[in-house]
Formats: structure tokens, sequence, C-alpha cells
């Protein structure tokens, strides 16, 4: 008897001091430690979750305290554990897409990525050269995505087309334009008649960058920001100052030329063989070109070309695989990751199809705030490798609170900031950098105390890490680059979506949600506010 | 035998049709001083026996030993030009004039290129501009384009 009383007592006394925290007083500690974590101190936010935790919590909420609990633990490298939790929420509330987006990240970027066959998707949208009667291109040999735009060039008319939302605008060049690519910073840079231009759409001005060549073939910007391309028998580069020349090895006509993250791969027509080079221009791999005379690469760096037969194909080391029946007359294609242009000169139409393997797109917001009664959010769509997908306007949905909502979205370039990169960096710097903003780490050697699964938390930060060694598949994942001699500026596109605050608030803690679908796979990522935060 | 008395006897050769000893007094030379000349010069000897592969292996080997070397990307493109391969053609003939060669041959297979290519303006316009040229007309005649150059011009006039 006396045992059982002393043990009540000492049950009341511990109470008393360290009393169970109630559903509301979870609530509150969530919201606080929400806005530690958008402050940046994962520390606080991630002590109060398992303040938080450790009482009571509405059966409601338990997902979202799960996984808010799992963001911060991916900022603080405890992606395993992250991964764990992950799964169990999935028990409670299966189908989750936020949380099937991140585990699917998790597993991808843990492992080499593998190649799988792309999957092309119904047509998006059709892009008619004829228009109420009026012609707005002929002979489409080009394009490229300028923020929510599609830019098309027609040869023969000497002029560029731009498409927004079912409207047509047309820019007249002074040359014949054969090759487009726009900058991660939005300047679109044009290649024909033996010259390089700077195209001001806003002013409709031209500005020479480089003349003199014989056919300038235009591949795009590298992850350091410049803008390289092929002229007959050699590979220029444009800094963002000076065009500067290199020969290959073997003597090449090259017809076209192409980016991957690791190097470049060119189309010699005089062999007709396809080559791959490092960027420190060391040839790694020759296949057959099949007789093309164009191609596209795909996201796992493998060429696509069109067969005699019209068919899609993807050449690997075992040979050409096709995977996709074209439409008759189509001359020319694009492959702006993930969008499969096809330009058909037969029906005179230029054609966006989406294509795209099992890997995932990671769709991430990186910051939410508000003004006066709307809210703003900073989102990046990426790739796998951490590079921006374009042309997203159209597939992303906004949902407050579960519902979804009408939003604004408009491309913004954000300017990267260059951390200091020290020995201690993964351990000590990364789990603390604050969301929302575009970071770079400029390493000599990239020290030896990362993990794989680093990539994930760098992603989640907009962190990207840059050698000046050649650069492996953590600092490709994370979005950088290797051979890098000292900071650059690099831009990268961020969407701001803006959408008016629903009132009354929907419930306590209130989930936002940004998601993109592409047939039937679904990109998400959840964050939150509540009333605390609003206050 | 140096290499001055050997690069003499194949051009010796060359001049005689005596095409297998110079075929074979070039690669001795390339052993010794493997120059881009050397090279094209081969290339020269493969053509006229025939053997067009050989003869772009040889005009690409001069081109890789030296970038500038404007002969090989004539030659080349010539080879390229016989066997029909027009846009190729073009694109070395182009890198040549580039290069700074200057020769109514070079303009007279760029018309050939323009006109296999269906690329009307371009050959009329280059073609109007130097038809005061008689190595060029000659070199047209010989193409068998002229007709149909002077035809081009003619219809560009009309209007």
């Amino acid at each position: 008897m006396k045992k059982t009383l002393c043990l009540l007592v000492i049950v009341i006394i511990s109470t008393a001091i360290f009393p169970i925290i109630n559903e509301e007083q979870a609530r509150e500690l969530f919201s606080q430690a929400l806005s530690l974590w958008y402050e940046g101190d994962v520390i606080k936010a991630r002590s109060l979750m398992d303040e938080a935790l450790s009482g009571l919590i509405y059966v409601s909420d338990i997902p979202e305290f799960w996984f808010f609990t799992s963001k911060i633990d991916i900022d603080m490298r405890a992606v395993e554990k992250a991964q764990e939790d992950l799964k169990t929420i999935l028990v409670i509330s299966p189908g989750k897409s936020e949380v099937l987006s991140v585990l699917k990240e998790i597993e991808t970027l843990q492992k080499p990525l593998e190649f799988s066959t792309p999957t092309v998707f119904n047509e998006l949208i059709t892009f008619s050269g004829f228009q109420k009667g009026t012609e707005y291109f002929y002979t489409p040999n080009a394009v490229a995505f300028l923020g929510d735009s599609l830019v098309i060039a027609d040869r023969a008319n000497k002029r560029l087309i731009l498409t927004r939302e079912g409207n047509y605008q047309i820019f007249k060049t002074n040359i014949t334009p054969n090759s487009l690519s726009i900058s991660p910073s939005g300047q679109l840079y044009i290649a024909g008649d033996g010259k390089l231009f700077e195209y001001d759409l806003e002013n409709q001005s031209e500005k020479i960058i480089y003349e003199g060549m014989v056919n300038p073939i235009l591949a795009g910007f590298d992850r350091i920001g410049r803008l390289w391309g092929a002229d007959v028998d050699r590979v220029f580069v444009y800094d963002g100052k000076s065009v500067s020349f290199s020969y290959l090895d073997d003597f090449s006509i090259i017809n076209d030329i192409e980016l991957t993250p690791y190097g470049f791969w060119i189309l010699d027509v005089m062999k007709n063989q396809l080559n791959y080079f490092d960027f420190s221009f060391k040839k790694i791999k020759s296949y057959s070109s099949y007789n093309a005379w164009s191609f596209e690469v795909s996201i796992h760096s493998d060429p696509i070309i069109i067969t005699k037969d019209e068919k899609l194909a993807v050449i690997l080391e075992d040979g050409l695989h096709e995977f996709c029946q074209l439409p008759s007359g189509t001359v020319a294609f694009e492959y702006l990751y993930p969008y499969l242009i096809l330009m058909n000169w037969k029906q005179n139409t230029v054609s966006i199809q989406p294509m795209k393997s099992q890997e995932p797109v990671l769709v991430k917001i990186d910051s939410l705030a508000f003004e006066n009664d709307n809210i703003n959010l900073s989102v990046r769509v990426e790739n796998v490798f951490g590079e921006t997908i374009p042309y997203v306007k159209d597939f992303l949905e906004v949902r407050e609170g579960g519902g979804p909502v009408f939003f604004n979205a408009v491309v913004t370039h954000e300017k990267l900031q260059w951390l200091k990169a020290d020995q201690g960096f993964f351990e000590k710097t990364l789990p603390f950098i604050k969301r929302g903003a575009a970071y770079g780490i400029l390493f000599q050697d990239l020290p030896d105390n990362w993990r794989r699964t680093d990539i994930v938390t760098l992603r989640g930060k907009n962190a990207k890490i840059f050698t000046s060694s050649p650069a492996n598949d953590f600092v490709i994942l994370s979005g950088g680059a290797g051979l890098v001699s000292s900071p650059v500026d690099l831009w990268q596109i961020v969407w701001k979506i803006t959408f008016a605050r629903r009132k009354p608030l929907p419930s306590e803690i209130t989930p936002v949600t940004v998601q993109m679908r592409f047939g039937d796979e679904l990109y998400s990522d959840t964050i939150y506010y509540t009333r605390g935060l609003i206050k | 035998m140096n290499f001055e008395e050997l690069f003499k006897k194949a051009y010796e050769a060359v001049e005689k049709g005596e095409l297998q000893k110079a075929e074979e007094l070039y690669k001795q030379c390339l052993e010794l001083n493997p120059v881009p000349e050397i090279w094209n010069n081969l290339g020269n000897v493969y053509r006229r026996m025939e053997r067009n592969a050989r003869a772009i292996e040889c005009y690409q080997k001069a081109i890789e030993l030296s970038k500038g070397y404007a002969p090989a990307y004539v030659n080349l493109a010539s080879a390229l030009l016989n066997l029909e391969r027009y846009d190729n053609a073009k694109l070395l003939l182009l890198r040549a004039i580039q290069i700074g060669m200057k020769d109514q041959r070079i303009t007279a297979m760029l018309i050939v290129c323009h006109l296999a290519l269906q690329e009307f303006i371009e050959a009329v316009e280059l073609y109007t501009l130097n038809m005061n040229d008689t190595t060029l007309i000659e070199e047209l005649n010989e193409y068998g384009v002229l007709e149909k150059l002077e035809s081009l011009r003619r219809e560009w006039k009309k209007p």
C-alpha cells in the first residue's frame, strides 16, 4: 500500500513538473518550430518538434507533424531517419503525394541513375504556322523556352515567333536564325549566317557577339553560364566576355553539338559518328550516328536521333533502340527535358509532347511569405540532375489546406550566393544554411566527409557544389559542376507564385502544396503556415 | 635519302604519272617528317589513283596537323564534291575562305555546292559577283553548270 502511494506521489509530482503536452500545445510548438525553420534555426526547430511529438497530437495532425519533422531531419543531414519516418507516414496516410515525392527523390539520388527507356506522352500543345490567315512561320528550324513562352526560329522568313498563351508575336532578325539558346538569366542568343548574336526581345535589337564563323551551331549553356557551340570543325565557348575556339584532336565536320552535365557530344558527319568528350576535350566514347544529321541527348546523356523511318531512337553501347514513331513530315526536333518538340514542315506545325523516363521531377518550395492578404512562394522545379525544368506553368497546381487555389506564377532569376568552402562544410555549415536563396560552394577538392545522402540535403536547400577538379556524380547531382577555377555570376530560374490567402483560416496548421503532374505521375512539395505565423 | 631528296623524287614521280612510286616516296617522307604538306600531297596521289577514301583520310591528317592549312580543306572539299557530299564540301570551302584562301576554283566549287543544295540565291549572287573572271567561267563550264547559272541569273533579273 505504501509503495503504491509513493508511486502515485511520484507520478503526480512528475506530471506537475513535466506536464504532458496537449494537442493545442503541440500545435503551438509546431508553429514556433515552423517559424524557426523558416529563419534557418533547424536545431531549435527540431528540438521543439521533439517536444511536440512527445505529447498528444490530434490524429489529423500526425502526418503533418511527421512530414515537417522529416523535412527538418533532411536539412540536418539525417536523411535515412527521415526516409524511415516518411515510410511510416504512408502507413497512416497512404498515397500522400509530397511524401511519395520525397521518398522517390531520396531513393533515386542515393544510387547511380539507371537507364530506362523514355515514354512519349500525349501531345501537350501544337502551334500552327498559319493562324487566322496570317503566316507566322514556314520553316521552323529551332526552338527555345523563355519562361512560359516558346520561341520558334523561322529560317526562311528570318524571324522569331514568341508564343505565349495562344498568342504569337513576330520579331524580325537581320540574320538567318539557325540555332537558338537562352541563358539562365533569360538572354536569347542566336547563331546564323556565320555570326553569334544576343537578341533583345524587349527592344527588338541585335548585338553581335562574334562574326566570321562559317556555320555556327549552339549547344546550350553549361552549369557555369558558358554558351557552347560548334563551327564546322571546331568547338567554341562564349563566357560572357569573349568567344574562344578549340579544335578536337580528330578532324570532324560537326553538324550538331549537345551538352550533358559531364561533357558534350558532337555529330561528325564526315565519319558518321557521334563522339563524346568531357569538358577537358578528352574523347570518352564514340558511337555510329546511323546517318543522322542532327541529334539530341536524353536525361541519361545518351544521343537520341530520328531514323530514316521517322522513328525516335536512343543510341546506346549495344546499338540503336527505337521507341517512338513520329508523325510524317517531322524534319527537326529538340529535346528540352522533359519536352520533345517536333518541327513538322509538311503540316507547318511545332508541337510539344512530354517525354521522360522513370526518374523523378523535383518540386521544391523554398520559401513562404505573407504580403497583405497574399501568400508568396518561391518554387523550383528541377530535373534529377538539378537543372531547371522550363515551361512548367501549365503543369503546376497549388493547393492550400487541401483545396486548389487560383494563383499567379512568374519567372524570376535568382543570383547564386557563394558560401565559404572549408573542410567542415558538410558537418558545420550545411545543416544551418537558410532556405529561400540559391547557393554555390566552390571546393578546390571535395573533402572526404560527404555522404551520398547529402545530395538530398543540398537539393532541399538549393546549394550546389562546384569543384576545381573534374566533377563526380555527387557534384553533378547537387546541380554543380567541375573544372571551375573561381566563383562566377550564376543565375537560376525560380518561380514566384502568389495567391490570395483563404479566409477564414482553413485549419490551424495549413499545408500549402505545389504539385506538377505529368501523365499519371505527380510530384509535389508541401510546407505549412499557422495562425501564429500570420500574426 | 634525306627528306628533301625523297620529296623531290616523289614530286617527280607524280609528274611522270608514276603514282605507286610517288605513294611509296611520300610515305617515306612521312616517316621522316610528318608535315601537313606531305599528307596533302599523298592525298592528291590517292585521288589520282581514284582511291577516294584513302585520299580523304590523308587530307584529314593534314588538317589535324595544322588547322590553318587551307589547301587540305580545299582538296578535302573537292574529294567530297566528287562524292556528291555537297553540304560537307560547302562547309569546308567556306572554312578555307575564312582561313584566307582566295582562288576562283574555290568559288566555282562553292557555286556548284549551292546549286546542288538548291541554294539558288546564294549561287547566283556569287556568280554575278565574279562573272567577269575567265578562270571562274572556265571552271563552271567544266562543271557543266554555266548554262543553268545564266538562266537563273536572267530569271533573277526579270522582276
